[in-house]
């Protein structure tokens, strides 16, 4: 049994802009989407975006699979709008996508932009975060707290 | 060379979040892209809201060519053409509007 991983990695903007630089006029690739990673600029965007709420929006997303924003705002126990104002900073990340549906008075629905298991960021002073049930299981062996 | 395909976020000079966003890729539609390649060099700011707004954006698709989206965010149809060979040409352009948030 695999785990699925979304990588973050951390580069300076000049590093990341001379990197695509090179991939682009020296005829390399640069598929970083098949790899499953985004990249920040330093360690510490990441970690004031990277907040316990958002975190608790991966993980009942990956282990309820809440229909609606509504509904996971229920299961988190906080205001709707909150939720959706984190939903909408997780998506533009690429964290998540918000699926609209034009059925019931809640169309808005979060899911992860693939099913991945764990997050996990290039540094050393940054556990990785589990965000499945079945990476809870197998990482840390304790029952799913949501 | 393809594809290219990434996501890059960053903190801009004037303290907002910046999201970059590469694709290019080789496509057989012909006729949306006759020199076989799709591709797109975005960039988004985040607003107070934490929606994702386009705030300039270089393709090249037909019938414009390659061209910028001049009056973004409010007008995601007026596009100007941009006199570039490749896409390495258009990277060039784009880099440098990336590099104004940056210094």
């Amino acid at each position: 049994l695999k785990l699925k991983f979304l990588n973050i990695l951390f580069q300076t903007p000049n590093d990341f802009l001379g990197e695509i630089d090179k991939a682009l006029k020296s005829g390399k690739g640069f598929n970083k989407k098949e790899e499953n990673i985004l990249i920040f600029d330093s360690v510490k965007a990441f970690n004031n975006f990277m907040t316990v709420n958002k975190i608790q929006i991966l993980r009942a997303i990956s282990q309820v699979g809440p229909e609606s924003v509504y509904r996971l705002a229920s299961i988190l126990g906080r205001e709707p709008q909150h939720v959706l104002k984190d939903c909408r900073h997780l998506e533009a990340y690429k964290f998540i996508r918000l699926e609209e549906s034009s059925r019931g008075r809640n169309p808005i629905r979060p899911v992860l932009t693939f099913d991945y298991d764990v997050i996990k960021a290039d540094s050393s002073i940054i556990s990785p975060y589990i965000i499945s049930e079945r990476s809870e299981k197998l990482l840390t062996h304790q029952p799913s707290v949501v | 060379l393809l594809p290219v395909f990434v996501h890059y976020a960053f903190i801009g000079n004037d303290g907002s979040e910046y999201l970059v966003d590469i694709e290019v890729y080789e496509t057989e539609n012909l006729v949306m892209f006759p020199e076989g390649i799709s591709g797109r060099f975005r960039l988004f700011r985040v607003d107070e809201n934490m929606n994702k707004i386009l705030v300039y954006l270089i393709d090249n698709h037909a019938p414009y060519g390659f061209h910028e989206h001049d009056e973004l965010p409010l007008n995601h149809f007026s596009r100007i053409t941009i006199h570039v060979k490749n896409w390495q040409e258009a990277w060039e352009r784009f880099q440098i509007k990336c590099r104004e948030l940056i210094d």
